[in-house]
């Protein structure tokens, strides 16, 4: 029912691709999560679905409907949008009230239906204020009720989080997940926030420079990144790229180490020579930046209780072979 | 030491008040020996030395402006023309700010420069062919004469498309998607928010079309047609002989406008300094 | 594909019909008339009416605009604005820099300095003929009694008007350079009291530097506004004595008006082409002129 289907989907602003043919199927009642940093395209991509964004080329399918030519207000769609997007001269309850009205529900049935919406975000004392008189987070949920009001097909949420504080936001982001498996809703919802993508989505989507480069679930994408940006773009701190030659390869590769599977050793002859930079301690786990011989810096996290090597020591770094992702220099595509 | 620079700074108060009030007085002077006048006979009008308090006021001079001067059917004819011309400005400029901020067509910034040069064209430099116009159209001596050509301005559409321009695209698009169209949109989202930039567009508006006093010289012949402003000339001309009854006259011309201005002088400011920081 | 031209152009025909109402009054009663200036200036209008007007090219251009007549007006319409404009602006920034003070009752005093706005050309005009008339005027009380009196004295006409002007305007100045001082921020004077700079220091250094936009923007509609005065000529003066007041206005309405036999709308049509251009030309000059120091004074 809830079903979202993109096929060779394209934009061009004059010379900018800005989406280049995405192909993407977001099943019912899933979670997709599309992801990429700033300007990669997947809000011109949610753009497109929503219907505010015409495309260049390609097909978009809701349910089983192709939508392309129908108008936003009639692909029964719900957005939540960054700044909110409230109405700032009507109350709460006429936000929320909004998209019933539009089309034309009657007014017992509204009534209602804007009580359950309120009652489910926690916001039915605060329906008689201006969104102006309400703190960030509590207008977020009146954006969110505006959207679950109607029971459309499927949400889009467009960066909904970045305004709130970072205590917050954690809060939230839970709140969102446990939402959308109380309502069975499809949810799209881009961000460039890896820690969102991995904790929330069922799936996701990474886009780059308009390009789809991997989907998959979080953790699939954690551990097979298809290809370098991935890797760079998912965890934190993120994976160590290490030229081949160094790691004991050819030069054609690079050689991907996350954080967690380098260990420094003293004094065993197979390793790669480096130097303590820099040591962050974050209280549960340490980062020793270390600089490898040709300048390359790599992040090794440690647990607290090992014995942290003193400030521009001499180290080894040693990782299984079986942690090492392998990407072709070239092309920067994951080796099998 | 500090009982010094308390009191000078006490002098220094009292000098200000000074000053203020004797730049006061200069201002309103005028206004206020007008009010004097309007109330004494005409005999004591050139009394010397000047009368400065109308011990005795003569309110008569005031019925007689508004009866016997027409002063109520020249203020009825203002308000009808005022109101027609500011409803028309507000309008006008509503749909065409609306169009620039909000939707896409091919020529739109031709168009808008269009819109800008009326600025540059006084009105002054129209009224030859204009009052031509007015004639053929047979609105010579009509209402519509005197309002129909103010019924647009560039100024206007500027203003409120400024303002359009302020509403957070996201708002216009969560609308699309609530399945509100334009004109929806328009009036129930996008003009309440910019009522502060409209509210200034019809002060300033208002207060134009009532001091207008070329065009409706031009275009009108007919004493019942007259508005105020002409009505005091014509006032002034029959009423020689009393000149209270003219003095009155000016003061009823001028008492719309001031209730206008308390009620929405916040709004003028607001319209003027909006064509100071475009520039 | 199709969907898009559709949804496209249906945007597009709103766009067009939001913008129909103001462009058909442009059309008509801006552009229509502004060009069919230049076309009626070709034309000269016979002394008596139901004659047909006669084609004489650029000769009514060239005869108008090097007569005397034409010279003298020009001459009086560019004296006013001198008269107006700067006297204007520097009332209207000394009383806001006197009002701009946190004192009881500084309201009150706002609210009289602003009070002119309430005014029209033509109320000022009826209360200043008072002030200037010989018998019961009260600048002849005063002793300002010329012969011939004020508004018939050649000499003099031209500055009463002007002052008319200046007090009519007032009003609008105070409060539009009041809000452009309210503007400045007050940690600006903090820090120039900081750095030891007097009041007077403070003003040219601070204030005026900062207040540069506004009364740029005061200057070019001032000047705007003072070539298109005309209800206080024609009520205090009418364009006399000996054309002594016949701005460039008054010269157009004379040969319009009905009243005047010897009308001319061709001579008209010439001399508002000629106001045109002189405003534009005004208006291009101060902005190239006046804006570079207010960018430099930023």
């Amino acid at each position: 029912m809830g079903r979202v289907s993109l096929a060779g989907v394209t934009k061009r602003f004059g010379d900018v691709t800005a989406v280049d043919r995405l192909d993407l199927d977001v099943a019912d009642q899933e979670f997709l999560v599309l992801l990429g940093p700033s300007g990669c395209g997947k809000s011109t991509a949610l753009r497109m679905i929503a219907g505010l964004e015409e495309l260049t080329e390609g097909t978009i399918t809701i349910g089983d409907r192709v939508v392309n030519e129908i108008e936003p207000k009639d692909r029964d769609l719900a957005m939540v949008f960054q700044s909110y997007a409230l109405y700032p001269h009507l109350s709460v309850r006429k936000n929320i009230e909004f998209p019933l009205r539009t089309r034309g529900v009657p007014k017992a049935q509204r009534d209602s239906q804007v009580a359950k919406a309120a009652d489910a975000l926690g916001l039915s004392d605060l329906l008689d204020r201006k969104p102006g008189q309400l703190s960030g987070g509590q207008r977020q949920r009146v954006a969110l009720a505006r959207a679950i009001v109607r029971d459309p097909e499927a949400f889009l949420m467009d960066e909904p989080l970045s305004n709130l504080d970072a205590k917050l936001r954690v809060q939230t982001r839970g709140e969102l997940v446990e939402l959308q498996r109380r309502l069975e809703a499809t949810v799209i919802y881009v961000t460039h926030d890896q820690v969102e993508a991995m904790t929330m989505g069922d799936r996701i989507a990474i886009m780059n420079h308009g390009v789809l480069q991997q989907v998959g679930p979080p953790q699939e994408v954690y551990e097979r990144p298809a290809n370098l940006f991935v890797a760079r773009f998912i965890g934190t701190p993120p994976m160590n790229t290490i030229p081949g030659e160094l790691a004991g390869a050819t030069a054609e590769v690079v050689i991907g180490v996350r954080p967690e599977h380098l260990h420094l050793t003293g004094s065993v002859e197979d390793g790669i020579d480096a130097t303590v930079v820099v040591i962050e301690s974050l209280g549960h786990e340490r980062h020793v930046i270390c600089r490898l011989a040709e300048g390359t810096q790599v992040i090794v996290r440690q647990a607290t209780e090992l014995v942290s090597p003193p400030m521009g020591d001499a180290v080894r770094l040693r990782f299984a072979p079986r942690d090492a992702h392998r990407f072709d220099a070239v092309t920067e595509q994951r080796i099998a | 030491m500090r009982a010094d620079t308390r009191r000078g700074r006490r002098l220094r108060t009292i000098g200000a008040y000074a000053v203020l009030s004797f730049l006061a007085l200069i201002v309103v002077f005028p206004i206020y020996i007008t009010i004097v006048n309007s109330l004494l006979r005409p005999i004591d009008i050139s009394s010397r030395p000047p009368s400065f308090f109308p011990f005795h006021p003569q309110w008569s001079s005031y019925s007689q402006a508004w009866n016997d001067g027409h002063m109520a059917k020249y203020l009825v004819n203002s308000f009808i023309v005022t109101t027609l011309i500011t409803v028309g400005q507000v309008a006008t400029a509503v749909l065409a700010g609306y169009a620039f901020a909000f939707l896409e067509f091919p020529f739109k910034r031709t168009l808008f420069l269009v819109f800008l040069a009326t600025l540059m064209i006084p009105f002054e430099v129209t009224v030859v062919t204009n009052l031509d116009t007015i004639n053929q159209l047979g609105w010579y001596d009509t209402y519509q004469g005197l309002a129909v050509p103010f019924l647009a301005t560039g100024f206007g559409a500027f203003l409120v498309r400024q303002s359009f321009l302020q509403i957070p695209r996201e708002l216009s698009d969560a609308a699309a998607l609530d399945g509100y169209g334009h004109w929806r949109f328009m009036t129930r989202v996008a003009v309440p928010l910019a009522r502060p930039a409209i509210a200034a567009l019809a002060v300033f508006g208002f207060l134009g079309a009532w001091n207008q006093y070329l065009w409706p010289l031009l275009a009108t012949k007919d004493d019942r047609l007259r508005t105020v402003q002409i009505g005091l000339k014509q006032l002034r001309s029959t009423q020689l002989n009393e000149l209270n009854v003219t003095f009155a006259g000016a003061i009823i011309a001028v008492i719309p406008i001031v209730i206008l201005l308390l009620l929405f002088q916040k709004h003028l400011v607001r319209g003027l300094t909006a064509g100071a920081v475009k520039g | 594909m199709s969907g898009r031209g559709r949804r496209r152009r249906r945007e597009a025909i709103v766009g067009y019909g939001l913008l129909v109402p103001a462009l058909l009054i442009f059309a008509v009663f801006v552009f229509y008339p502004f060009l069919r200036n230049f076309q009626l200036g070709f034309y000269l209008n016979p002394p008596f009416p139901n004659l047909p007007r006669r084609w004489v090219g650029f000769d009514q251009y060239h005869d108008i605009l090097t007569s005397t007549e034409f010279v003298n007006s020009l001459k009086t319409t560019i004296a006013f604005a001198f008269m107006t404009v700067p006297a204007g602006i520097g009332l209207g920034l000394a009383l806001a820099v006197a009002a701009n003070r946190k004192l009881k009752g500084i309201g009150i005093y706002r609210t009289i300095f602003s009070s002119t706005v309430a005014t029209s050309v033509a109320v000022a005009a009826v209360i200043f003929s008072m002030l200037f008339n010989p018998i019961v005027g009260l600048l002849p009380w005063l002793g300002i009694n010329p012969t011939p009196p004020i508004i018939e004295n050649p000499d003099l006409a031209l500055g009463a008007v002007a002052l008319v002007t200046v007090w009519q305007t007032l009003g609008l100045t105070f409060i539009l350079i009041s809000a452009g001082l309210q503007a400045i921020p007050e940690d600006l004077y903090e820090a120039a009291a900081l750095d030891g700079a007097g009041s007077t220091t403070r003003f040219w250094r601070v204030t005026i530097p900062m207040l540069s936009p506004t009364l740029f923007f005061a200057f070019v509609i001032g000047t705007i506004h003072a070539f298109q005065s005309f209800g206080q000529i024609d009520l205090i003066t009418g364009g006399g004595p000996f054309k002594r007041t016949n701005v460039l206005t008054y010269a157009i309405y004379s040969e319009i008006n009905t009243v005047n036999h010897a009308a001319n709308p061709g001579k008209a049509a010439v001399l508002s082409v000629a106001l045109f251009f002189i405003t534009l030309g005004l208006a291009l000059v101060q902005m190239r002129v006046l804006e570079r120091r207010v960018h430099y004074a930023r």
